[in-house]
């Protein structure tokens, strides 16, 4: 997503992480549209996926791998497929996190660890293989997807807030460090959209947030999708390490 | 052992092609790619010249040894060669070397400050 004209976006390789429902499968819809070879993995198959596999059955545009997102092995081993594949890979998606809700000072360590390792450690050996790519060509664009929690303290998310700040930190630099092989890295802080994690609210919590949010509603996936397409794709030419709030005015 | 010799032989002025590539395509002097040069202090390079000649001797050699071994134990050329030496071939005589800096490392901010560009 680093060049200029459409036929040479055509070719352009993007994984994103976690792309089998919510906004990774916006995600890899929205690629797919832009005639990008689209790679993504997860734990198990949809039947999104499937019918995407079936669509493009004959197009080598789409590949899906599953995958366990705490396991180096299983993500070692997705982007070696990808690479042998498709020989290069122009743009990743940080897309994959968990959440487990619930105070610090009850919470499982073995929850902590998870927390951790999807959130934050997949996505810096994710970070790590892919720009190894990226540098042969000099030419890249990584987009982490952070969240509100990880500009504004909200309860109960401690350390689910300290993995997407840590993404953002991650952003800054290797902005600095991947800007001179003309890499950019950004990241996308959505606040509440209709999704999984979302849907665990209770409505009365989805309320408080529709009341506290200045467009007074959730966002629909699309619109976050949108903010990192524009991150990721010769749009945002001259942004990196950046972080985009995309949460109606949240935390403005 | 002799083809062992060869190997190593082939690997070394692999890893010294590279380096001398990549200082053409970046418009540096070569001062000669010797074993006791320098990669910062002599050569010039910065630590990412360094990753794209370690990325470019993978693809050639389908070898990391820097997932083993800190990369910041490499000051020389002849710590690098030794380094993908070992890694290739884990009996090399010289195994253990790449643990062993040329000089006592320093913060690659130190070296990268000492040796900034002109």
């Amino acid at each position: 997503m680093t060049n200029d004209n459409s036929q040479q976006q055509s070719a352009s390789v993007v994984v994103i992480s976690g792309g089998s429902r919510g906004l990774g499968l916006s995600l890899v819809n929205k690629f797919l549209a832009q005639n990008c070879q689209v790679a993504t993995f997860s734990r198990s198959k949809t039947p999104e996926v499937k019918a995407l596999e079936n669509e493009h059955q004959d197009t080598d545009r789409f590949l899906w791998q599953q995958v366990d997102g705490a396991s180096e092995d299983d993500l070692r081993g997705a982007i070696r497929t990808i690479t042998k594949s498709w020989g290069r890979i122009d743009t990743l998606i940080n897309n994959a996190g968990t959440g487990h809700d619930g105070l610090l000072a009850l919470q499982r360590m073995q929850d902590v660890d998870q927390l951790l390792d999807v959130n934050l450690r997949s996505a810096i050996l994710l970070t790590q293989l892919c720009s190894k790519s990226m540098i042969r060509n000099k030419s890249g664009s990584i987009v982490n997807i952070s969240s509100v929690n990880s500009v504004r303290g909200h309860s109960g998310v401690a350390v689910y807030s300290a993995t997407k700040a840590a993404l953002d930190g991650l952003t800054r630099s290797l902005a600095r460090e991947l800007g001179p092989m003309n890499i950019r890295v950004n990241s996308v802080a959505p606040g509440y959209f209709e999704s999984a994690m979302v849907g665990e609210l209770s409505e009365d919590a989805k309320k408080r947030i529709q009341r506290r949010t200045p467009l007074g509603r959730l966002a629909d996936p699309s619109e976050i999708t949108e903010a990192v397409y524009f991150l990721a794709s010769q749009q945002g030419s001259f942004i990196t390490g950046q972080t985009l709030v995309v949460d109606g005015g949240l935390t403005c | 052992m002799l083809a062992k010799s060869e190997a190593a032989n082939r690997v070394g002025q692999l890893v010294r092609d590279t380096i001398s590539d990549l200082l053409e395509e970046q418009g540096l002097e070569n001062p000669g790619v010797e074993d006791d040069a320098k990669l910062v202090d002599t050569l010039g390079l910065k630590s990412m010249d360094i990753a794209q000649v370690v990325l470019m001797l993978e693809d050639e050699l389908d070898a990391d040894p820097f997932q083993e071994i800190p990369i910041t134990s490499v000051r020389t050329v002849g710590d690098l060669v030794n380094a993908y030496q070992v890694a290739l071939d884990p009996d090399s005589a010289s195994a253990g070397e790449a643990d062993t800096p040329s000089e006592p490392a320093a913060p690659a901010s130190v070296s990268r400050r000492a040796n900034r560009r002109r």
